[in-house]
């Protein structure tokens, strides 16, 4: 029962793409009332209207349910194409075209189009910008790969947030803030020298992978039983999630600082041997 | 909230003036016609 709660709550933004269907309902009686009076264009522009914004609530659906995806990290990137923009334009001409049919000339179809765009900009704010994973190529490195890696454990990090929201200990929330931030740092370095993703192998799949489980798990069972063993427990496992994530970090800078003292020793001993030194 | 107001208000007008041929409100019988009963 409360895990269909908490999936209500991690969709419920879905819910206000109602909206749009629902505020274009008594366009279906103008409609009624034209075909009734045989006015024909009428009907046609009130018609053309109500599909525009049922087509806007349709694209707009599809938007948040894709951006509900993302925030729970399953899925990689938000929708590539600007979903909520193209709903926000069917939503101006929806509206202009229904106000057009009232004969009340262009500059107020206009108006009511602009005001209505305000309002789903507004409403159901703006398209996500996919992230950008720049991974420069380095000889026997699959980019590819890396990049996938890196976008899933963006997803798994975002996947951690979103449970850390349903969790009611400010503590908590502490910990698994700073653990993120360790993370996200973590996966920055891997983007700038892919040949991390290597030595993090661990990390990408497992440590993140359970860190999300984990976290997921008790933000949805600490709704249902608050017993302190159970706090005590996870407390120790953010803890000890918390030094893990460090460890890893340090071991990357660690490993950057010894290659380059490596480059340093071959451009060292190059440059000896060509008499420069 | 702002903007759910919008969209009410703009969908809503847009909805009257197609329902009652460009007003907001059904016309009021003029007023001859109200004497004339």
């Amino acid at each position: 029962m409360n895990d269909i709660l908490r999936q209500g709550r991690a969709w419920m933004p879905v819910l206000k793409s109602a909206a749009l269907f629902v505020l274009a309902l008594p366009l279906v009686i103008s409609a009624a009332v034209a075909l009734f009076n045989g006015e024909v264009s009428r009907l046609a522009l009130i018609g053309a209207g109500l599909a525009s914004l049922w087509g806007a609530g349709a694209l707009v659906w599809r938007a948040l349910v894709a951006e509900a995806r993302y925030y729970l990290g399953q899925r990689l990137d938000p929708p590539a194409v600007p979903l909520k923009l193209a709903s926000a334009a069917l939503t101006a001409l929806g509206a202009g075209l229904a106000a057009a049919s009232g004969d009340n000339g262009l500059v107020n179809a206009a108006v009511v189009g602009a005001i209505a765009a305000a309002g789903h900009v507004l409403f159901y704010g703006r398209d996500l910008k996919p992230r950008r994973v720049d991974v420069p190529s380095v000889a026997g490195v699959d980019r590819d790969a890396v990049v996938t890696q890196l976008k899933q454990a963006y997803g798994r990090l975002q996947g951690i947030e979103a449970a850390a929201r349903n969790i009611a200990v400010p503590e908590f929330g502490d910990r698994l803030e700073r653990i993120i931030d360790v993370g996200r740092r973590i996966l920055a370095e891997i983007e700038r020298d892919p040949r991390d993703a290597s030595r993090a192998r661990r990390f990408l799949n497992v440590y993140l992978d359970s860190a999300e489980r984990v976290t997921t798990e008790y933000a949805r069972t600490h709704r249902q039983v608050r017993s302190r063993p159970l706090e005590q427990n996870f407390r120790q496992l953010l803890i000890d999630m918390e030094n893990t994530f460090e460890d890893q970090h340090r071991k990357l800078l660690e490993s950057d600082v010894l290659s380059l003292d490596v480059e340093i020793e071959v451009l060292n001993a190059r440059l000896k041997r060509e008499g420069v030194n | 909230m702002l903007g759910l107001l919008l969209l009410t208000v703009s969908i809503s007008v847009a909805s009257c003036q197609a329902l009652f041929h460009g007003h907001l409100l059904p016309p009021m019988p003029a007023m001859e016609s109200i004497e004339h009963q």
